[in-house]
């Protein structure tokens, strides 16, 4: 399995992304990435805790490639767990408080692709020259959106569009929400920080991922420039995970 | 911050006086002007950007020169750890907590709430800040009863961080205007808008459109017309009534015009010259929209036309140009020769020149596709894509959707898609044991298919696969209805040996049965394991097993019987003579020999040497071989009495071989 994580921190002074890759007992491979939201250093705490705790926690899992529905309840029991203890956190510790993070996660299992969202990171997937965008974000904006009630137009340029309606830590409870594309009709995985779907239109997106002479390292880079070159404001974060590519994975790969 | 704790070394926190979504608010006091003031912490970092920061200094700052007695006087603005601000600070409650201890609140004391709320925000108006967030929450009402409003604009200040902020949206998005919710400009009238939200609260208790989540609100606010006050209330003058239904108007220009304006309005709702008013219902939206040329219009356009060259001018104007259509008219016979092609060519034109809105009928939804393009037709509207779809809740034929959606405004000659349902789709189930139950699940799920399962263990179905399923194959359904119930095989049935130790033969007999296991045993002995219990298993205990295997039970045969060895002795017995003593005196007579009685005492593992081993007479020497059975290295003994005198005592033991 190849991937690439690549990571900036925009115009802000610090970065409140996280993202990592995981490999259970199996091989399996775990893409998480959130995007850490509020106080000070808060932010980076919450999104922080969410991809170890989630991404350890998986390690020592030995789910097989056909336990989809497993790995589906075992994500949303640990989102949940993960969700529980950051809002613990930020109500215990008066510097931790308000803090929260978007998760976006996917799992390659042997005939699909699983993904999971709360909040407004995203998951795209790349095939056949097209790119999909999988999840549904969780913003007061985009959910009115796919209600009809606002235009594309109103949406991008709402006063509120920062506002997510779900996110992990600011609720007892958290609703995860699941999505699942054969694995044939995937070519590429991409999660990603607001920082980038943001910045970078699909097309823009889709001519760096299209270009077959380019490693995934070298279209990951690609795609972070072009948000910093759009004038992103925000941290931009990119996983790429090639599911094609899939030499034997030997357990405790570098990450 | 805790009690004690200085902001900016100046403000001293005395208590935690309230919390909102985005900031904690203190009661402080200020150690320079030695007042009491309410500290304002915002918590949210700033610090990684500094656009919004200064955005929400600007916007609060820009408060502080609102000086009125109905508006919480902002004293400072400052960033220490976290952004603050410092203000008055209001002895009592807000709003929302005023309404939850007061109501039902007497008409004459909302309307006196309601008109300081309003003479603050005219005063802001007059002044250009619009607040953006009128709420219960940003209304605090001190002992007195004096309305202060606070927060203003700060809202829109803190909205453009980046922050989950599921609550306090869903606290403001129950007060903001259709507009807001839409993300559009935000004018005075947006304000006019929440505080008709703000009385109607005040009337009834409750705020008119509520709902899970932020997102349904606000779907309310652009749709849902404001629930009628007298359902609350049936006495509710209809004046007061028609001040909220007013200022909620969906549509800005329907609304007052001015705060001003509704504070006139609410003066005089309670008089009885304005009994019998009538409900206040906004203009209807097509009248408004699609202007219907009646013929003076048009005849006044028509002659404009001719006077002057086709320009996007609408037909509010025509009065204007009525006064050119006074100049002298030349050719005027030949003229209205012409009127005819003129009247269509300005009717195009008019088209052309200033598109008209059109609402999309909400009755197409429920009609045939034919009278549904018949009735888009009628509205000037084109028809678009004809997609045709399964819907379980139409039938075959039926439009079920149109895009754009039902009441959406668009341009006359828009085109609207129609969705056609198909009727409830069926599929016709399969069969499916033995496949892959992650298979069937997507491709049931894909369908709509409501798809459970339940495990069970199979001998001969592997893992993961389907075994039943509690719908027949060849069946008929309607997926979005259906839930089929897969039994899926959890691979053949595993055992966890338990520990058999103690069990009797019985016992681990009936447990082999009951698990389909098969048995052999063998025996041993043990001191400690009674007779017919299990000494030893295999395999162990919580090893997991299948239906069929074996399992090895060593059984006791009790504590082991100890080795003996038996060996025997010659012995000889002497003779004694003895004679019987004579009863007569007769000498001649030969003395009669008697026996002598000899008693063989044995002292071995199984005789006692107490007692009688051999009982027996003798006349003579006599030899007896005794036999001895003992314990390997243990010894044996014995002893003999001759008329119950001992005569031989001996121990003994074998010979070594």
């Amino acid at each position: 399995m190849k991937y690439s994580l690549k990571t900036h921190q925009g115009k802000r002074k610090d970065n409140q992304d996280y993202a990592g890759v995981f490999f259970n007992q199996s091989g399996l491979l775990l893409a998480v990435l959130c995007d850490g939201l509020g106080g000070h250093q808060a932010g980076d705490i919450a999104s922080e805790m969410a991809v170890s705790q989630i991404g350890n926690g998986w390690e020592g899992t030995d789910f097989s490639s056909q336990d989809t529905y497993l790995v589906q309840n075992w994500l949303k029991e640990k989102i949940n767990k993960e969700n529980a203890r950051i809002y613990e956190a930020a109500s215990t510790y008066s510097d931790l408080e308000g803090m929260g993070t978007t998760l976006v996660a996917s799992v390659i299992l042997k005939e699909n692709v699983l993904f999971s969202n709360i909040g407004d990171s995203r998951a795209y997937t790349y095939f056949n020259n097209q790119i999909e965008l999988v999840t549904e974000d969780h913003s007061f904006v985009s959910e009115l959106q796919r209600k009809g009630a606002l235009t594309d137009l109103e949406a991008l340029t709402h006063y509120n569009r920062n506002a997510l309606t779900r996110s992990l830590g600011v609720e007892g409870q958290v609703d995860v929400d699941f999505f699942k594309r054969l694995i044939n009709k995937v070519d590429v995985i991409m999660l990603n920080s607001d920082g980038l779907s943001n910045a970078v239109s699909e097309t823009e997106m889709l001519e760096i991922l299209k270009q077959t002479d380019l490693s995934l390292d070298q279209k990951s880079e690609m795609l972070v420039n072009k948000a910093i070159e759009n004038e992103g404001s925000d941290n931009i974060t990119v996983s790429l995970i090639d599911v094609n590519m899939t030499p034997d994975h030997k357990v405790g790969e570098d990450k | 911050m805790n009690q004690g704790e200085r902001v900016s070394g100046r403000y001293k926190i005395i208590e935690k006086i309230g919390s909102g979504g985005m900031a904690n608010v203190y009661l402080a006091m200020d150690l320079i002007l030695e007042r009491e003031v309410a500290v304002k912490m915002i918590s949210l970092d700033f610090q990684n950007d500094k656009d919004s920061l200064r955005r929400f200094q600007r916007e609060a700052l820009s408060t502080t020169e609102l000086t009125h007695p109905n508006i919480v006087t902002i004293y400072d603005v400052g960033e220490g750890d976290r952004p603050y601000i410092v203000m008055e600070y209001v002895d009592g409650m807000d709003l929302k907590q005023y309404i939850r201890e007061n109501h039902p609140i007497p008409y004459k004391k909302v309307i006196n709430i309601m008109e300081q709320i309003l003479d603050a925000i005219e005063y802001a108006h007059k002044n250009d800040v619009i607040h953006r967030d009128i709420k219960p929450h940003n209304i605090l009402i001190d002992k007195n009863g004096n309305v202060k409003i606070t927060d203003f604009g700060i809202a829109v200040a803190l909205s453009q961080n980046s922050i989950t902020q599921t609550n306090s949206l869903l606290g403001s998005v129950q007060y903001i205007s259709p507009e807001q919710a839409r993300g559009n400009v935000v004018t005075k009238q947006s304000d006019i808008y929440s505080l008709g939200i703000v009385l109607y609260e005040l009337l009834t208790g409750t705020v008119p459109f509520q709902g899970e989540s932020a997102v349904s609100i606000a779907l309310k606010h652009f749709q849902t017309p404001i629930p009628s006050l007298h359902e609350f209330d049936s006495r509710i003058p209809q004046p007061l009534e028609n001040v909220v239904l007013k200022a909620t108007a969906k549509e800005p220009r329907h609304r007052y015009a001015t705060v001003g304006e509704m504070k006139e309005d609410l003066k005089t709702v309670l008089s009885p010259s304005r009994r019998g008013e009538e409900r206040f219902e906004p203009p209807a939206e097509i009248e408004e929209d699609t202007l219907v040329l009646d013929a003076s219009a048009l005849n006044a356009s028509s002659e404009a036309m001719a006077a002057s060259p086709i320009s996007d001018e609408t037909i509010n104007l025509s009065k204007e140009e009525e006064k050119e259509t006074s100049k002298p008219k030349k050719k005027r016979r030949w003229w209205w020769l012409l009127l005819p092609v003129i009247l269509v060519v300005v009717f195009v034109a008019y088209l052309l020149s200033k598109p008209v809105q059109v609402i999309i009928p909400k009755e197409l939804v429920g009609l045939e596709q034919e009278e549904a393009v018949k009735l888009l037709e009628e509205n000037s509207l084109e028809v678009g894509e004809i997609i045709t779809r399964p819907n379980d809740d139409y039938e075959e034929g039926i439009v079920f959707r149109v895009n754009p959606d039902i009441e959406a405004s668009v341009l006359e000659g828009s085109e609207v898609d129609l969705y056609v349902s198909l009727g409830e789709e069926t599929f016709k189930i399969k069969d499916y044991v033995g496949k892959s139950y992650e298979e069937v699940r997507a491709e049931l799920d894909e369908l709509g298919f409501e798809v459970e399962s339940e495990t069970a263990t199979s001998e001969t179905v592997p893992e993961g696969s389907i075994i039943e399923q509690d719908i027949d194959s060849g069946e008929e359904v309607v997926p979005s209805e259906t839930t089929i119930t897969f039994t899926v095989s959890s691979g053949r049935r595993e055992i966890f040996m338990i520990d058999l130790s103690g069990f009797s033969r019985e016992e681990v007999d009936k447990y082999v049965d009951e698990n389909g296991l098969y048995l052999s045993t063998s025996e041993e002995a043990s001191d400690t394991i009674p007779v017919d219990q299990v000494i030893r298993q295999e395999p162990e205990k919580d090893t997991s097993l299948y239906i069929g295997e074996r399992i090895k039970v060593v059984f006791s045969t009790g504590p082991e019987e100890a080795k003996t060895v038996s060996f025997s002795e010659e012995v000889s017995i002497p003779y004694e003579e003895n004679f019987a003593e004579s009863q007569d005196d007769e000498e001649d007579e030969e003395p009669e020999l008697l026996p002598n009685k000899i008693k063989i005492y044995i002292g071995d593992y199984e005789n006692d040497i107490d007692t009688v081993y051999e009982e027996f007479t003798i006349q003579e020497d006599t030899s007896r071989k005794l036999s001895f059975i003992i314990e390997e290295g243990e010894s044996a003994e014995y002893r003999i009495e001759r008329d119950d005198e001992q005569i031989i005592k001996k121990v003994v033991t074998p010979e070594p071989e």
